[in-house]
């Protein structure tokens, strides 16, 4: 029972996850396409970091990778998922199973249809605890069910609907309910709010956040809504092709973004402060995953990009403090030595 | 952001990577060949198939139409080096019998498969594109039809036709109710397209009714009616040997379900003559598999849902 | 002022009579009209469920109303003969949301360029046919060569949206309505879609009804609103006024919900320190006003009976008991509160520019 009541310790050092140089494959009959490229990331205990994207740019095979769900044709080729001093990718079946839920929850987009269509709202949570071998009586199952609910800010009620009877905010704050059942460390949301309307979002968002603040556990945003991430994160990382092209404070991403395609992406959203002359999108696609140029893959489309860009792929380097960019425009500055190495 | 299925939750946890993009479609040839390989079914069922017609080459082979008359040889002989399928009591070589029966049996079933699914496409699509009176009526005419039990209508059918039957008439008489099924199906699958964006982009385009039908909706739904006919063809010949075993087949043709209507009539099974009642059957469940397994294949390429990816 | 599209007191009810109880009212009693001479960019806003969709499908002609009437160039649109509806097609297109499904995966991405080509006779010879598609190509931004020749589902989500921008295109219509055509698309597309369909309005005179849920982009391309909640129109007016200053109850708690990049707030404080969204999970049923079960601003009147549109300025008309010292809305025809620029006008404006 102890579980249940997770109290957070500090943990002397150490992130809560770390990734490190993780590379997950599509295998298609034309070659390996390459969805996420040698993804370093640390996570720390009750931080919420956001990653954001275009299409294809791999945040949602990376956040489904951290939980091990890639399936076939994908595979994880290489890397260390380390979440709380364990490495996911050592564990064998059984335990990765019992860690899904236990240690790293999902919530998805499509949560509202994830939900068994015949069975009660409690029976599915319920469900979902003995899978992990909680053997509690029927009522103090449904107090805990009641307790889940409420938390997310549904009515007691709810516990014994059947999905249908829900709307989309109320079945997605259910997937949040059954999330967070058992206080994971690290609760990823998959674009949780994207098919709900911008009322009924800020409410789940307001949820999801006060929940995560309630429990201590770290939070991964995948999203596409720059507004929704300002709003809601601390960190942001921006993928593009596959790789993470910068990891940085929030706000600082927002007001002063370093990677150029941050740049480009940032102003091609607009806001309400001023109405525009011109929207202006990024020209160009996004490379082919499965044939990525050599060199920088922004570089292509690049309005900065030097010469140095098509030959020479940045890493993720530290500029300014806390603010992590792959670009050689910062590359050459803080470390001239790298150009000269030749990174792969 | 990833399309999400919002109908398939698993595909929801299984993201498309980034689509690739080739400057020209890659050879239709080699994709069909990496399709087969990964249809199981389709090409199991097409492998029956083709045993089959080895069967017949082989059997046009060895032995002449003439073999397969009454009285060609002495009668009730098992297999021997001479008839490798041995004799039947009415003294015909039964590997000449069901030389020429199984192309027959199998004509049946094409000819009525076909006129049945001709008819079924051509009402599903009116019906179901145009809707109103002409859909009630169609729709409940085939709901009608379809609980009157198949066999006795013809039956009745067949005892009314007058003269000798002959393997054209059994294919008419059977694609009298051949249409109904597929006219059902049918109209399922064009309810559901017709909702599609394309269909109704389409007529803002100027496209006529019958334009979107012909043009738009038959090339998508080509591989459902394919599998729609195969199964007709099934049916259809199911229905011969059902009607033929019951006496009402062509007498002068050795199709198969004659074979058995003989089989029966002189108690083949009592009296030991395996080799005069086991090939047919033989024959006829591995057509019925083959068809059926065929179906599957199809099936599953018709459908996007259940294509495992091309 | 002639319109071209216009709705009047046009309700639509799906499933069952009006009294029947599975019915949902999707659009309620709505009057307004895309003007004939002044080619102007209009809003539709409203969240799922608010008849937004319904509205543009009605002016399509796809869905016929259950009351009152739709009319083109002032016939009614349902009773249109064959070379009515030739006319109309002509003048009005519409563009998907979805950027598949308005592919027909048995063809090539260009396949129904080329039919509205053939079908309405744009081309004398087929040269002249692929000379008129490759500069409808180029005109939204695309590259003839990257697209011709290519089967839907080897272009992007953002290319295959355009495409169907330059079918729209193809005839040069008086009217597009675009039911969310960026929703599904890439925030960086978006961009460049919306602003090949701001060019359209500005170069080539058409008008726009942009159905979309996104506030933000409404405000940025389009110069008029209207914000529809569960099938009435609660606000109408000049999308600076509205956005910026919303009157409505509901449009203030749909502007003060967008996210928004540059101003954050902080919604959880916000919940804590009560200044939450009424919970919309258990709604109850209100005879009067659609929104007075989730109004911040309810009164008792607004349970029992339903406010009709006030007007609240030029630019101006909301829904709302707050305003019902105002002036009613005449004929309650929201084209009253629309900014509207002759095309003489424009053209002089855009030459001083």
């Amino acid at each position: 029972m102890a579980r249940l009541n997770y109290s957070f310790e500090e943990k002397a050092s150490g992130p809560i996850l770390q990734v490190n140089d993780l590379q997950v494959n599509y295998e298609t009959v034309d070659g390996a396409v390459k969805a996420v490229s040698s993804v370093n990331l640390t996570l720390q205990a009750g931080e919420r970091l956001a990653l954001v994207g275009e299409s294809g740019c791999g945040k949602t095979t990376l956040a489904l990778a951290i939980m091990r769900l890639i399936r076939p044709p994908g595979r994880i080729v290489q890397g260390e998922i380390i979440l709380d001093g364990r490495d996911l990718l050592k564990l064998n079946e059984e335990e990765m199973r019992l860690a899904r839920l236990a240690d790293v929850s999902l919530v998805t987009q499509a949560a509202m249809n994830a939900l068994n269509p015949v069975m009660r709202i409690q029976d599915q949570i319920i469900d979902g605890l003995q899978d992990h071998g909680y053997e509690l009586s029927k009522d103090e199952f449904r107090r805990r069910v009641k307790s889940l609910l409420e938390h997310v800010g549904l009515n007691a009620s709810v516990a014994r609907m059947y999905p249908h009877e829900l709307s989309g905010g109320m079945k997605q704050r259910v997937g949040m309910a059954t999330a967070t059942a058992l206080q994971p460390k690290l609760i990823i949301a998959d674009e949780p709010t994207s098919a709900l309307d911008v009322v009924v979002q800020r409410q789940v968002m307001t949820t999801l956040g006060r929940l995560q603040r309630e429990t201590g556990a770290s939070v991964i945003l995948v999203g596409h809504d720059m507004g929704l991430v300002a709003q809601f994160a601390d960190k942001v990382g921006v993928m593009y092709a596959g790789k993470l092209v910068e990891l940085s404070p929030v706000h600082q991403v927002v007001h002063e973004p370093l990677h150029p395609y941050s740049e480009l992406l940032l102003k091609s959203v607009p806001g309400l402060d001023q109405k525009q002359e011109r929207l202006i999108g990024i020209p160009g696609m996004p490379p082919r995953l499965i044939d990525l140029p050599p060199g920088c893959f922004f570089a292509p489309r690049c309005p900065k990009a030097m010469p140095h860009c098509s030959q020479v792929s940045p890493e993720l380097t530290p500029v300014n403090g806390d603010r992590l960019v792959a670009c050689h425009l910062y590359t050459e500055e803080t470390t001239p030595e790298a150009e000269l190495e030749g990174s792969a | 952001m990833t399309d999400v299925d919002m109908a398939n939750p698993s595909s929801a946890l299984q993201p498309e990577p980034a689509p690739v993009r080739a400057p020209r479609s890659p050879g239709r040839m080699r994709n069909l060949g990496l399709y087969l390989r990964r249809n199981k079914p389709l090409v199991a069922g097409i492998t029956l198939l083709m045993l089959i017609v080895f069967f017949v080459l082989v059997g046009s082979l060895v032995t002449n139409p003439d073999d397969a008359k009454p009285l060609a040889f002495k009668p009730s002989q098992a297999p021997s080096a001479e008839h490798w399928l041995g004799t039947d009591r009415l003294g015909k070589d039964i590997l000449a019998a069901l030389t020429e029966g199984t192309p027959k049996t199998i004509r049946i079933g094409l000819i009525a498969g076909a006129i049945g699914v001709l008819i079924g496409t051509i009402l599903a699509f009116f019906a179901g594109y145009y809707g109103g009176p002409f859909d009630t009526f169609t729709r409940s005419t085939v709901d009608i039809l379809r609980t009157v039990p198949a066999l006795l209508v013809l039956v009745i059918i067949a005892i009314s036709v007058p003269g000798q039957m002959s393997v054209g008439t059994m294919a008419l008489i059977i694609a009298a109710l051949a249409w109904l099924g597929p006219t059902r199906v049918i109209r399922s699958q064009v309810l559901v397209i017709r909702k599609e964006a394309y269909v109704e982009l389409a007529r803002f385009s100027g496209r006529s009714g019958p334009e979107i039908i012909i043009k738009e909706m038959i090339p998508n739904l080509m591989p459902f009616i394919v599998a729609v006919f195969i199964t007709a063809v099934s049916g259809a010949i199911l229905a011969s040997i059902g009607l033929e075993a019951l006496g009402l087949g062509p007498f002068e043709a050795n199709t198969l379900g004659m074979t058995i209507y003989w089989n029966i009539w002189y108690s083949s099974l009592i009296n030991g003559w395996w080799w005069w009642w086991a090939p047919p059957i033989i024959i006829i469940v591995i057509l019925f598999v083959g068809l059926f397994l065929i179906s599957q294949g199809l099936d599953e390429w018709a459908n996007p849902r259940l294509r495992k990816r091309v | 002022m002639s319109a071209i599209l216009e709705l009047r007191n046009v309700s639509k009810v799906f499933g069952g009579g009006r009294f029947s109880k599975r019915s949902t009212v999707a659009v309620e009693d709505v009057t307004f009209s895309i003007p004939a001479d002044t080619p102007t960019m209009i809003a539709v806003a409203g969240e799922s469920g608010s008849g937004k969709t319904t509205l543009s499908r009605l002016l399509l002609g796809v869905t016929t109303p259950s009351e009152g009437v739709v009319l083109y160039h002032g016939a009614d649109l349902s009773k249109l003969g064959k070379a009515g509806r030739k006319q109309f097609l002509h003048d009005v297109q519409p563009i998907y949301q979805d950027p598949f499904g308005v592919y027909n995966p048995f063809y090539r991405a260009d396949h129904l360029l080329y039919v509205t080509v053939s079908k309405f006779k744009l081309a004398k010879s087929d040269q002249d046919s692929q000379r008129i598609v490759e500069e409808a190509l180029e005109t939204v931004g695309l590259r003839p060569n990257e697209i011709l020749g290519r089967y839907p589902h080897q272009l992007s989500g953002g290319q295959r949206q355009r495409v169907m921008v330059a079918r729209a295109l193809l005839l040069k219509p008086r009217v597009i309505l675009a039911d969310e055509p960026v929703s599904m698309v890439d925030a960086s597309l978006r961009a460049t879609i919306l602003e090949s369909l701001r060019s359209l309005n500005r170069d080539f005179g058409i008008s726009i009804l942009y159905v979309t849920h996104d506030l933000t982009t409404a405000y940025q391309i389009c110069e008029n609103i209207i914000v529809m909640y569960r099938g009435v129109v609660v606000e109408s007016g000049a999308v600076e006024e509205v956005i910026i200053q919303p009157k409505h109850p509901y449009t203030k708690l749909l502007v003060e919900s967008i996210p928004q990049m540059r101003a954050v707030r902080d919604w959880e404080r916000e919940e804590v320190e009560g200044e939450t969204i009424q919970s919309l999970d258990e709604s109850q049923v209100s005879a009067g006003c659609k929104f007075a079960d989730r109004c911040p601003a309810v009164m008792d009147q607004c349970w029992t009976a339903a406010p009709p549109l006030y007007r609240l300025s030029a630019k101006r008309a909301a829904r709302c008991f707050i305003y019902e010292d105002e002036p009613l809305l005449d004929s309650a025809d929201v084209t009253d509160t629309f900014v509207l620029q002759p095309t003489a006008q424009r053209a002089a404006d855009q030459s001083a520019n």
